[in-house]
Parts: C-alpha cells; sequence; structure tokens
C-alpha cells in the first residue's frame, strides 16, 4: 500500500518518477529502488523491535505501578462482599446455604475486569460457590493448595501478612486477596479475589491498533523522507555515470562539483582533474597549433573539432566549463508537502467534535447545521483562493508562493487552538484554507516546473499520492492525539509541522523555478457558459461529480465523525474509519482508470461508483454501530474509487467541442471548479437533513437521493465510446 | 555529511517518531488504568453508602433527618484514607450531612449540581486540578432526585504517581532510542559501503582499464561499466587525437610542441596518487 | 409569598421546588394550609408518611383529622363540615372513603360530593374499576391521587428474582371484582412471561359466599401442581390469610403476596409491596404540588411509587429452607429473623 501510496503505479515500473526522469531504465535507478526498499525494510524492522522493546519495558513498569492498587481495590470489593454474606448469616442462614452467592459476586466483579473470580470459602478451606474462573490446580475443592493454606491460616487468626482484617497472598498461580467473614464472633468463612494477572497486559493490548496505527504512519513518513534521502545519497553516482555517458558520447565539457565529501568526492576531483588536464594538454596544443603560424589546415580543422568537444570554439581559451546546475527534482517538493498535508489533516477526525465543544447555540440556525459550517467555508475559500494562488504562482514563483502560503496555514492552525467561538474559528479555518490553496498550488507548479513534458503525468500522480499518503498519515495521527491530549493541542502540533514544512521548503526548493503553467486555468465565464450549456457535461456535473463530492464533504468529513462519537467511538477510532477511505482510494483508484482507459466503460463505472456511494450512506440504517459506519466507508471509497479518474476520462468525451476550442485544461478546470459547490453545499445539506430526520434516516435519506439520481447515468451509456486518455488530474 | 549519517539520521527520526508515539499511547493508557482503578473503587465506596441511605429513604426517613447518615459517611471513609470527605446535600445543593462538620448547611459546589442532572443512571463524577469528585444521585422510593451524594477524593497523590511514570516511561524511551540507533548504524554503514564500493569500482575502472576482481570494489553492473569504459576510451582518444596532433606539428620544422605524454585513460595521468585514497579507505 | 409566575419554570421540576426557598424561606411564614384527612381506621402509615413529608419540607399546615371508623354514613356530613372550614384539600384514605366524599366521575352530585375543593385520594386500590375516575393521566376532576397496587408484571419480576418459578397457583373468590380482575391480569403477565398460572375458585357455601374451610384442602390440592402461591388483590383472602398461608407451608410450597400484611402478620414468604407510609409520601408530595406549586389537580397524574419495597419473612424462609439470594438481601426488608424484631433502621 505503501508505494502505491507515493507512486501510483500508473507509470512504469522502473524506479520513482523522479529518477526515471533523469536515467530511466539505467541501474542507477535500480540501484536507488533497492537501496530505498533496503532501507525501508530495515528501517520498518528497527521501528518495529523498538516498539516492542518499550512495550516491554513498560509492561513491566505498569505491573510495578497497577499491582497495589489491584489490590486495593480487591480488599475493597472482598470487604462489601464479606459484609454481605455476614448479613445473610446475620438473619441465621447457614453458610453453606446461602444462595446466590455466585451470581452476586459476579455481579460484583463485572465491572472490574481486574477481577479474576471472587469465591466463598468455609473457614476449612472448602469452596461453596464462586464466580468467574477459579484456577483448577486439583487443590481441595478445586483450589489450589496455597488458596486453601491461606483460608484457613486466616480463619485461625494467622493471617499471611498480618494487616487489618484482610490478607493478601502470593500463591504459586494468583495474587489473592482475602477477607474474613465473622459471624457470632468466630471466623465463618473467607471471600477470597484473584487478581488477574494479564489485566496489565489486556491493558497494554487494548492500545494494540493505536500501535500499529503509529507504526504504519511511521512507514508511510519513513517511505517519504528515505524516497528524498537515497536520492541525495544516490545523486552523486547518478551525476558521475551521467558525467561518464555524456563524455563516452564525446561531450568534454564536463565537470562535477568539487566539494563533495567522502570517496564520491575524491573520484569526482580525480575525474575532474582527468578532464581539467585534457583540457589543459589541449590549450597547449591548440596554443602551439596557433603559435605556428599558417599551420596546415588539416591540423587546424582536427583541433577545432576536438575543440568543439569541450564546447570551445576555435579561440581555444583555457576553457572553464559552467558548473553543472543543481538538478531539480520533484524530491525537493515532496516532503515538505507532505508535512504540510500531514499538518493540515489532522483535524479531520474531529473537527465536527471541537466544533461542538466550542459551540453556543445561535438563535437562527440549527445546531447541526452550525457543526458543518467550518468544512463548508474551508472548501469555500479553498475554491476561491485556488485560481487567486495559481495566478501568484506565475508572479512569484512557486517556493515564494509555498513559503508565503505558511503565514496564513500557520496563523489558522494557531488561531484554531485558541479559537473562542464557532465564528473566530470559521475565520481561522477559512485562513488554513487560503494557505492549504497557495501550497498546494505552489507544489504542483513546482512539479510541472522541474518535470519534463512526458514525465508531467507521473510527477503529478507522485503529486496526488503525496496528497494520499500525509491524508491517511495526518487523519490517523490525528485522532490519536485528539484522543489523548484534546483537541486544541492538536492545531499548535500541526502550526509546528507545518513550520518544519515550511523549513524544509525554504531549504530545500530552488527559488529560481516558476510555475511551468499547467497550474493556470485561465477560463473565462463565457467558457463557463458554454460549458454549462452541453447537457452532457450538465448530467456529469449534476449527477456524478458534485454528489461525489457531497457526500465526501457531508458524510465522510461531517457525518462520520459526529455520528462515531454518538455511541462512544474515540477520535483514534475515527481517524482509523476515516482513513479506511483514502487506503482504498489509493490501492482501488488507479486500477479502475486503467479499467476504464481500456474497456471505455467509463459510463458504467461512473454509474456504478455513484449508485455505490448512495447505497453506502443507508448502511448505517441497517447495521448499527461502528461495524455499520466501517462497512458505509468502505462502500463509499469503492464507489468513488471506481468512478471519480472515469469522470475525468469522461470529459475528452463529452466536451469534444468545448476542448477544441479552449483545450482540456482549462475544461477540466471549470470541472473541478464547479464540483466545489457539492464540497461547499455537502456538510450544511447532510447537516440539514440530519437536524430534521436524525443520523441514520438522514443518511438513508440523502444516499437514497444520490442513487436515485444515478439511475439517469444509464441513459448516458448508449453513446460511449473509447475515450481520448486524458494526460494530466488536476487534484482538488 | 556522509551517507551513513544521513540514513542514520532518518533512521532516527522515524524510531523517534514511533517511541514518542508509543510511550505518549501508553502514558495515557496508565493515566486511564489508574484513574479508572480508582474510580471503580471509590464508586464501589458509593454505591454501599447510595444503597444506606436509599434504605432508610425507603423506610420513610428524610434525607435531612437521618440520623444515622454521618455515622454511614464517616464509615465509608474510614475505607480509604485517600478520601477527603463525604457529603450528603439536598436537592437544592445543601449540605445536610458530611465528614467535614463545617461544611453543613453550605452550599455544593455549582458544577457538582450540574454534573448531578446530566448524570447518566444517576452516577456522575467531576474533576477539577488536584479533585476528583465522585456522586450518586439520591432517589427516594417515590421520587428521583430528592439529593445527592458526593465523594471528594485529592487526586495529588495519583498525579504523582503519574508524574513517576512519565520519567519512568521517558527514560525507557530515550534508551530504548538510544539502543535502537545504535544497531541502526548497521545497515546505514552496509548501505553506504555498498555505495562507496561502487565508486571504488569505477574508480578502478577509471585509473585501471584492466579490470581487476579486488575485494574493495564491487564488481560494477554492465551499464556502469559500459559508461566507465566509454569515459576512459573517449579520454584516451582525445589524447590520442592531441598527440597525433602535437607528433604532426613536430614533425613539421620549428615544431615546438609539448613534451608527448603516454596514453591510456587515467591511467595516463599520473599526477593522482598511484593508488586512489578510497581503496585504503575501510 | 414570592410571586407565582416567578415559580412557574420551577414548577417542572415538581419536588425539588419548595427546596429552592431553603429551610428558612417565606413558606414558614405562610400561614398555615387547612389540610382536611378522611380516614377510615385512624392514622396509620400512609397519614403519618403524609405528614412527615409536609413537615420535612417546611409547609405548614393545620389539619382537620376526620376518622370515619370505617362508618360510610359519616361521609356526608364531612363533605358539608370541609365546605365550612374552606379547607385547602381534602385527603381520602381508602377506597369506600374516597367514593363516599367523591363520587363516581360519572355520577357526581354536588351536593353530595366535593367538587369546589380540591381532594386526593390514597389507598384505593382500583380508582379506575371503581370509577373513581375516567383516566390515570388525567382525572378530569378537581382531583388526583396515589395509586397503591403494585403492577403484576413487577410482581412476577420480583418472584423470579428470589426464586425461578413456572406454575404460579392463584386461589380467588367469585364474588369479589377485584379478585376476578386481578387474575385476569396475572395470566395476561404470565402469558408474556412463559409462566402458567393454575388457578382455583374457592367453592361457594349454602348462603353464595366463599367457604373459608375449603382453603387448606385446595391449598393441599394444588401443592403439587405449582411451584408457588400468589395473592393478589382479594379481601376474602386477606381475611383467611393464616389458614392459607400455613396450609401452603405445610406443604412446603411458599407464598408471595401483593400486599405486606400476608408478610408481615401471617405465614407468606415475601412481598413486593407498595409501603404505606411511602404511598402518604408520594401523596404528600402531589399535596405539595397543589397547595405551594399552585398547580390544578386534575393536571397532576396519579401514580405509583416508583420504588416498591421487598418484604421477606425469614422464620418462612427457614421453615422452607427458602433464603433470599444474596444480592436480594442488600434491597429487601428481611423480618422476623429469629429472636430479634424486625428494625433494619431506626423509625422515624
Amino acid at each position: 500500500m505503501t508505494a502505491a501510496g507515493a507512486q501510483p503505479s500508473d507509470g512504469p515500473s522502473a524506479g520513482t518518477p523522479g529518477d526515471s526522469l533523469v536515467d530511466a531504465g539505467t541501474d542507477v535507478s535500480r540501484l536507488t529502488a533497492g537501496l530505498r526498499s533496503g532501507m525501508l525494510i530495515a528501517t520498518l524492522a528497527l521501528m518495529v523491535g523498538a516498539a516492542a522493546v518499550l512495550s516491554l519495558v513498560t509492561h513491566r513498569l505498569f505491573e510495578q505501578q497497577l499491582a497495589p492498587e489491584m489490590t486495593r481495590q480487591a480488599a475493597t470489593i472482598a470487604r462489601f462482599l464479606a459484609a454481605d454474606v455476614e448479613r445473610a448469616l446475620g438473619y441465621g442462614i447457614p453458610i453453606s446455604e446461602v444462595v446466590g452467592v455466585a451470581e452476586h459476586f459476579e455481579k460484583a466483579r463485572s465491572p472490574h475486569p481486574e477481577m479474576e473470580y471472587i469465591a466463598l470459602h468455609r473457614a476449612d478451606g472448602t469452596l461453596l460457590q464462586a464466580a468467574g474462573t477459579a484456577p483448577h490446580a486439583g487443590g481441595e475443592g478445586g483450589m489450589t493448595s496455597g488458596t486453601v493454606e491461606a483460608v484457613r491460616g486466616l480463619a485461625a487468626g494467622r493471617p499471611a501478612l498480618g494487616s487489618l482484617g484482610g490478607d493478601l497472598v502470593h500463591t504459586n498461580s494468583h495474587d489473592i486477596v482475602l477477607h474474613p467473614v465473622r459471624h457470632a464472633g468466630a471466623v465463618a468463612g473467607v471471600v477470597v479475589v484473584g487478581i488477574d494477572a494479564s489485566f496489565v497486559r489486556v491493558q497494554m493490548q487494548e492500545l494494540a491498533y493505536d500501535v500499529l496505527t503509529v507504526l504504519l504512519v511511521a512507514v508511510i513518513l519513513a517511505f517519504e523522507i528515505l524516497a528524498l534521502l537515497t536520492n541525495r545519497v544516490v545523486s552523486p553516482l547518478r551525476a558521475l555515470h551521467g558525467l561518464m555517458l555524456r563524455v563516452g558520447q564525446g561531450q568534454l565539457d564536463q565537470r562535477l562539483p568539487d566539494r563533495v565529501p567522502g570517496v564520491a568526492g575524491h573520484l569526482f576531483r580525480t575525474v575532474n582533474g582527468t578532464l581539467d588536464a585534457l583540457r589543459k594538454r589541449y590549450g597547449r596544443a591548440a596554443a602551439a597549433l596557433a603559435a605556428e603560424a599558417n599551420g596546415p589546415a588539416p591540423l587546424r580543422e582536427r583541433m577545432a573539432e576536438i575543440g568543439r568537444r569541450f564546447g570551445l570554439g576555435e579561440a581555444g581559451a583555457d576553457g572553464a566549463a559552467a558548473a553543472p546546475r543543481p538538478a531539480q527534482s520533484v524530491f525537493d517538493v515532496r516532503l515538505p508537502l507532505f508535512l504540510f498535508v500531514f499538518a493540515e489533516e489532522l483535524q479531520k477526525s474531529f473537527l465536527p467534535l471541537y466544533i461542538r465543544e466550542l459551540f453556543q447555540p445561535v438563535g437562527w440556525l440549527s445546531p447541526a447545521v452550525l457543526l458543518g459550517m467550518p468544512i463548508s467555508v474551508y472548501m469555500l475559500a479553498l475554491a476561491l483562493i485556488t485560481p487567486v494562488a495559481g495566478a501568484w504562482t506565475d508572479r512569484f514563483g512557486t517556493r515564494g508562493v509555498f513559503i508565503a502560503g505558511l503565514l496564513p496555514a500557520i496563523g489558522g492552525f494557531v488561531g484554531s487552538s485558541i479559537a473562542g467561538s464557532l465564528f473566530e474559528l470559521l475565520g481561522y479555518r477559512a485562513l488554513t484554507a487560503i494557505g492549504y490553496a497557495m501550497i498546494t498550488i505552489a507544489a504542483q507548479g513546482y512539479i510541472a516546473a522541474v518535470t519534463a513534458r512526458q514525465g508531467r503525468a507521473q510527477g503529478m500522480s507522485a503529486f496526488v499520492g503525496v496528497l494520499m499518503a500525509a491524508s491517511v498519515c495526518g487523519t490517523a495521527i490525528g485522532g490519536i492525539l485528539a484522543d489523548r491530549l484534546g483537541y486544541r493541542p492538536v492545531f499548535l502540533f500541526a502550526a509546528a509541522l507545518a513550520a518544519l514544512a515550511g523549513f524544509l521548503a525554504f531549504r530545500m526548493l530552488s527559488g529560481e523555478t516558476v510555475s511551468g503553467g499547467a497550474v493556470r486555468p485561465g477560463a473565462r465565464s463565457a467558457d463557463y457558459a458554454r460549458l454549462l450549456g452541453n447537457r452532457r457535461f450538465l448530467t456529469l456535473l449534476l449527477l456524478a461529480a458534485i454528489p461525489a463530492k457531497i457526500v465526501l464533504t457531508g458524510f465522510l468529513f461531517y457525518a462520520v465523525p459526529l455520528y462515531l462519537a454518538e455511541f462512544g467511538a474515540s477520535e483514534a477510532e475515527t481517524g482509523r474509519v476515516m482513513i479506511l477511505y483514502s487506503i482504498l482510494i489509493i490501492a482501488v483508484g488507479p486500477w479502475a482508470g486503467r479499467y476504464a482507459d481500456r474497456s471505455g466503460r467509463s459510463w458504467h463505472l461512473v454509474f456504478a461508483g455513484t449508485l455505490l456511494s448512495g447505497v453506502a450512506m443507508a448502511v448505517p440504517g441497517f447495521l448499527h454501530g461502528l461495524h455499520g459506519v466501517l462497512l458505509a466507508v468502505t462502500l463509499l471509497a469503492l464507489g468513488h474509487a471506481v468512478s471519480i479518474s472515469p469522470q475525468i476520462a469522461l470529459v475528452p468525451e463529452v466536451c469534444r467541442a468545448e476542448i477544441d476550442r479552449v483545450g482540456q485544461t482549462t475544461v477540466l478546470s471549470i470541472l473541478r471548479m464547479l464540483e466545489r459547490v457539492g464540497s461547499v453545499a455537502g456538510p450544511l445539506l447532510v447537516a440539514g437533513v440530519i437536524a430534521r430526520l436524525g443520523y441514520v434516516d438522514g443518511l438513508t435519506m440523502i444516499g437514497a437521493t444520490v442513487a436515485a439520481l444515478s439511475l439517469p447515468l444509464l441513459f448516458m451509456l448508449r453513446s460511449t465510446f473509447r475515450p481520448v486518455h486524458p494526460k494530466t488530474e488536476m487534484p482538488r | 555529511m556522509r551517507a551513513s549519517l544521513k540514513i542514520m539520521t532518518v533512521v532516527l527520526m522515524a524510531l523517534v517518531f514511533v517511541l514518542s508515539l508509543v510511550a505518549l499511547l501508553n502514558f495515557f493508557k496508565f493515566q486511564s488504568s489508574l484513574q479508572s482503578l480508582t474510580e471503580r473503587r471509590l464508586s464501589v465506596i458509593t454505591a454501599d453508602v447510595r444503597e444506606s441511605l436509599e434504605a432508610g429513604l425507603s423506610l420513610g426517613l428524610s434525607l435531612k433527618h437521618f440520623e444515622n447518615a454521618p455515622a454511614i459517611l464517616e464509615r465509608a471513609r474510614a475505607l480509604d484514607e485517600g478520601i477527603a470527605a463525604l457529603y450528603v446535600f439536598a436537592a437544592d445543593g445543601r449540605i445536610l450531612h458530611s465528614t467535614d462538620r463545617a461544611s453543613a448547611g453550605k452550599l455544593v459546589d455549582r458544577d457538582w449540581m450540574s454534573a448531578q442532572r446530566e448524570a447518566h443512571q444517576g452516577l456522575w463524577h467531576y474533576r477539577t486540578s488536584g479533585l476528583l469528585v465522585l456522586g450518586h444521585r439520591l432517589d427516594s422510593s417515590f421520587a428521583a432526585g430528592v439529593g445527592g451524594l458526593a465523594l471528594v477524593y485529592p487526586t495529588d497523590a495519583l498525579l504523582a504517581r503519574v508524574n513517576l511514570m512519565r520519567g519512568d516511561l521517558m527514560a525507557a524511551a530515550a534508551l530504548t532510542l538510544l539502543g535502537f540507533s545504535t544497531l541502526a548504524a548497521a545497515p546505514a554503514i552496509l548501505a553506504s559501503r555498498h555505495l562507496e564500493r561502487i565508486f571504488a569500482g569505477i574508480a578502478r575502472t577509471l585509473v585501471d582499464s584492466r579490470d581487476t576482481g579486488d575485494g574493495g570494489a564491487t564488481p560494477l553492473t554492465p551499464p556502469l561499466l559500459l559508461a566507465s569504459r566509454r569515459f576512459n576510451d573517449c579520454v584516451a582518444r582525445t589524447h590520442a587525437e592531441i598527440d597525433a596532433v602535437e607528433q604532426a606539428l613536430r614533425g613539421r620544422p620549428g615544431g615546438s610542441a609539448p613534451a608527448d605524454r603516454p596514453h591510456g585513460g587515467m591511467q595516463a595521468d599520473r599526477s593522482a596518487p598511484a593508488r586512489p585514497a578510497w581503496e585504503a579507505a575501510p | 409569598m414570592t410571586s407565582r409566575t416567578a415559580l412557574l419554570p420551577a414548577l417542572f421540576l415538581g419536588l425539588l421546588l419548595p427546596l429552592l426557598f431553603g429551610p428558612s424561606g417565606p413558606a414558614a411564614a405562610r400561614e398555615p394550609y387547612k389540610i382536611m384527612m378522611v380516614l377510615w381506621r385512624g392514622c396509620e402509615d400512609a397519614c403519618r408518611g403524609f405528614q412527615d413529608y409536609l413537615r420535612a419540607q417546611d409547609i405548614p399546615v393545620d389539619y382537620l383529622m376526620r376518622d370515619v371508623k370505617q362508618d360510610p354514613l359519616a361521609l356526608p356530613r364531612l363533605v358539608a363540615e370541609a365546605r365550612a372550614f374552606q379547607v385547602d384539600l381534602v385527603v381520602t384514605w381508602g377506597t369506600t372513603a374516597s367514593l363516599g366524599m367523591l363520587g363516581r366521575h360519572d355520577q357526581v352530585d354536588p351536593d353530595l360530593h366535593l367538587t369546589d375543593t380540591p381532594a386526593l385520594f390514597m389507598i384505593v386500590t382500583d380508582p379506575l374499576g371503581v370509577g373513581l375516575v375516567p383516566s390515570l393521566e388525567r382525572s378530569g376532576r378537581n382531583l388526583s391521587g396515589s395509586l397503591v397496587v403494585v403492577p403484576e408484571d413487577v410482581q412476577m419480576r420480583a418472584i423470579q428474582s428470589y426464586r425461578p418459578v413456572k406454575r404460579i397457583g392463584v386461589v380467588y373468590n367469585t364474588d369479589e371484582i377485584n379478585a376476578v380482575v386481578s387474575l385476569e391480569r396475572l395470566r395476561k403477565v404470565a402469558d408474556e412471561m412463559g409462566l402458567t398460572v393454575v388457578a382455583r375458585e374457592v367453592p361457594l357455601d349454602e348462603r353464595g359466599k366463599p367457604y373459608a374451610g375449603s382453603l387448606p384442602g385446595i391449598v393441599a390440592d394444588m401443592a403439587d401442581e405449582v411451584d408457588l402461591f400468589y395473592i393478589g388483590s382479594s379481601s376474602f383472602l386477606l381475611v383467611h390469610r393464616d389458614a392459607f398461608t400455613s396450609a401452603a407451608v405445610a406443604k412446603g410450597v411458599p407464598v408471595a403476596a401483593a400486599g405486606e400484611v400476608p408478610v408481615m402478620e401471617s405465614n407468606a414468604l415475601m412481598g413486593l409491596v407498595s409501603r404505606y407510609y411511602n404511598v402518604g409520601q408520594l401523596t404528600a408530595a402531589k399535596a405539595e404540588q397543589i397547595l405551594v406549586g399552585g398547580k390544578r389537580p386534575e393536571d397532576i397524574p396519579i401514580e405509583a411509587l416508583s420504588r416498591f419495597s421487598l418484604i421477606v419473612n425469614m422464620e418462612v424462609a427457614h421453615k422452607l429452607k427458602l433464603y433470599p439470594p444474596l444480592g436480594l438481601q442488600r434491597f429487601a426488608d428481611v423480618i422476623k429473623v429469629s429472636g430479634q424484631p424486625h428494625a433494619p433502621e431506626a423509625k422515624p
């Protein structure tokens, strides 16, 4: 999954997009990939090992700290139960005829998972009744001999530890706590509470999902960093290889960077020395030839030919070749982008819950709708700023816009963490959206600029891959953090991460790059009008694209966190449910795209996917609780995975005339722009319906509507033909 | 920075990420386990007190005139030395009975009352910094909420243990990190050694085109070998061509060509040390 | 006193209301309310519970205690007296006294019955059945009241929690409508719970009255077919409780009762009952809503207690070797513990 996340597999399989642009098919990229996967496996092994060791150590710490607490707990319960039995004896009931002891003890035991069993013994050690699973060690009455001895000792007034009334004994299998049952001045029986030795382990096992999530995220994170790192580590070799290839082809005007440390540097200097010496020798020879007035023409001819290899004209001066420009690559922007999106996605699993916490009733709007407002406002700001951010990128360069975008983003995060009211939060979320738009557009522009034309599609899928991977990581970790630290600190953490992303961008992005122009939509209102006049485009937009966004923001982003919270799911669990969406999109999406391309069944897929997403929303109506939501999110993700990229694939078919006039990029960007109506309306719409009908009925109704609206798509099937393959998929 | 250090840094970052999050998760789990153990133990006590009080209520005692109440509260307090006080209060929040005599007649904290109003099946708890309040609504046989019961438990002892655990966990995480980053050195060094050997292999090929299998250098893969050889060939060819030009110049009268140099790639250029430094390097 | 409108929101809090005044609130300074209590056989537990509750709330009351000593003919005079004294509230005890003072809801005669004075009834077994009110939610009259009978399903569940039984034996007399209706309800509940009801009529003597002497024989006859006898609502069995319960105990079959008398004063093993004292308190809480809260009686639903008392006769439990489960003992009121009188907590 990780690999697919970072490098959607629609490109050639060798290496990542970045490598293949420079030296596709060479063994340097194979080496890079091998190095990376080796490192990834090593890192993974180390991380799992470290987590395991730390858990073991923690386990011991927990046992030391919790054991006395569990003993106290057991002592308290034993005391009260002994009092109950004493009352029964006080009514004149013989201890062996007290009924319902096991049931009563079980009722007392059940809220306390650390109590393995509670038993009533006669003073002679015989077991009378017990709740829970008492150990069967073949001793008297099925109890271990240690217990029997302890009971007899206590009954005879010789407690093992001499504590007040009660007693704590370590038998070979259990820690047990005893409390005497007194009647008529003598010990008539003993209540024994067995402490579950596995309690601490069970407590820690409850963390298993969280720890696994952390490991998953760590793997993705390590992959992102390693992608960058191996690229950097291997880059000297790549440079050397490239140089040797060019020299081999007779281009002698080459030079490697001098100030490279280590073995590589030494080799570089030697190579440079070799070439320098050659150049000098040529210089001397050329000078000598020039001194020879009226040298023979064929000789001059040959010298000039050699000189051209050095990139020199006939006037063979000392020929200091300019240092080659540092290679820019997709990797420069990958990590900063990843970190930033990671930061932004931290809030996803709990934003509506956070809003609910801040919420103060506002008379004129239903509370449910108010909870949806921040998501809608965010989407709106994003939609409005995106075109502007594109223009800025053209004007100020990608690096500048990327770093400038961090200001509103960090401001928005910090503001969100201290927001005192819903409206403040709205403002800060909008601010974050501005930053998000600037940064993602700048990153996209950077990728477009540094990738050659044929590598752009791959560069863009790398971009989408980073967004998806960061979304998985951010949502999952955000949930875990919010669960433990509360909502506000998570936003501060996001601000810190964003700042780190800014630092990396500052260090790693090249300042010279301006947008490659792939970002600018350049659509005019006339273009919008023309497209909206196209009935088939309109069908696609209104029945597939916009409902998809409504379901995404309204159901997944808005309703899922709130609905899961209704029955007590933690933010961490919510996060895990939500990342299922991204994971499935990553896993299934490319496959669906390829299938649509090959088979030309795009309408089928769009119809099926939209129908499925509608059905998904109705699932909680049949299957309640966590499982229902899990299934719903799964179906939704499958629906979107099979329908989103075919939607794009349909555009060339549906809008042939428009594309001829204004170009495919513009048409696609108009579709992107218009479908954002759904993103903005989604939370408000879903909230409004939920406020009226409740979660289950409301979601079912919206789902049914989406499914019903997908039916007219069937009529489009007849006109299906093989679409022209779309080249670039623009996210967001 | 050396490649192995770079790789180490990445592994270290991943380890820090994992260990700090796992430590964080464990820390909060400890906190919640301890808290839940404490709360459950205290709730066993409040449940008992509540049963006694409600049994009295259904016998017709009013909360206010419940003469046994102080004794019941006092007995409960003796069960756990951590309990600061127990209170029985009327529905308006006025304290009727308490282990803390001075508080009689005063009103309980407003927040307790709102916690009790929102109680689930009568049970409520309320937490402030340093205090845990566990309570239960008291119901008579004909009316819910004739008053309430509250147990106040200072949490400083709990907090001290939680802080202790925090320190222990941090130390354990730091030690684990130290141990595993030492382990991480191995793959990092292996990886950078691998790269270095490739460079050594290239150097060998460039320096000595008779490719002898030396332990220090990885045999090059065909593309790299080919590229190295082509590089050598081209350099050698250029030298040869310049040679030819110079010879032609020298062959001419008055020719003042520089001293002749043997050719053959880098081997020809012996201004560099005889054996490259990397071959001596580990 | 503070204005009534200011109190209106507090009305929803019902019982919490008087407490808002605090112990030295204005209520104490008010002129006492006048309440007439019409009693059937003196001021017993319900009557005391009523008075104790109002006293605990610091509501000043002047009582006009009228004990008719089981004489229905004394009632019309009391109606006139209540009017003459302009009492704020009349409380009636028992079915006869309540019907006599207030009349059937469809046969109210303003000359004979109270209409203008707010009234509360208590200890009326079946206010719907006797026609005191047409509905329990709203009386539609200037009166309200409290229920005393514990519903059959609650009874059966209590019995099951003491000891799971399948076959319930009921002996009933046909001359009492209560007994027949109670049996019908029991049959319905038993159906839902998967229990079997074995019912036997008490034979009539030559005067057409149920023959009490037949009880030990009937009980002995049925003993093999049933796990437990249940005494629902029946004056006849209440009168002949000793004969009935002793016969059952002799055959080793426990008796559960819907009232406290067979358990407290005879040989029934257990009973889930509304304690009269608590019913009195509940009625007083409604009185408080009327007097202090200003609520109209017809707006106050007629309710039962929310929590009943389980009484266990330990003497019988010993005889039958049928002890209450340990968990039940926490909530049960265990009486006749060998040697010592029943005293779970100090009585008020």
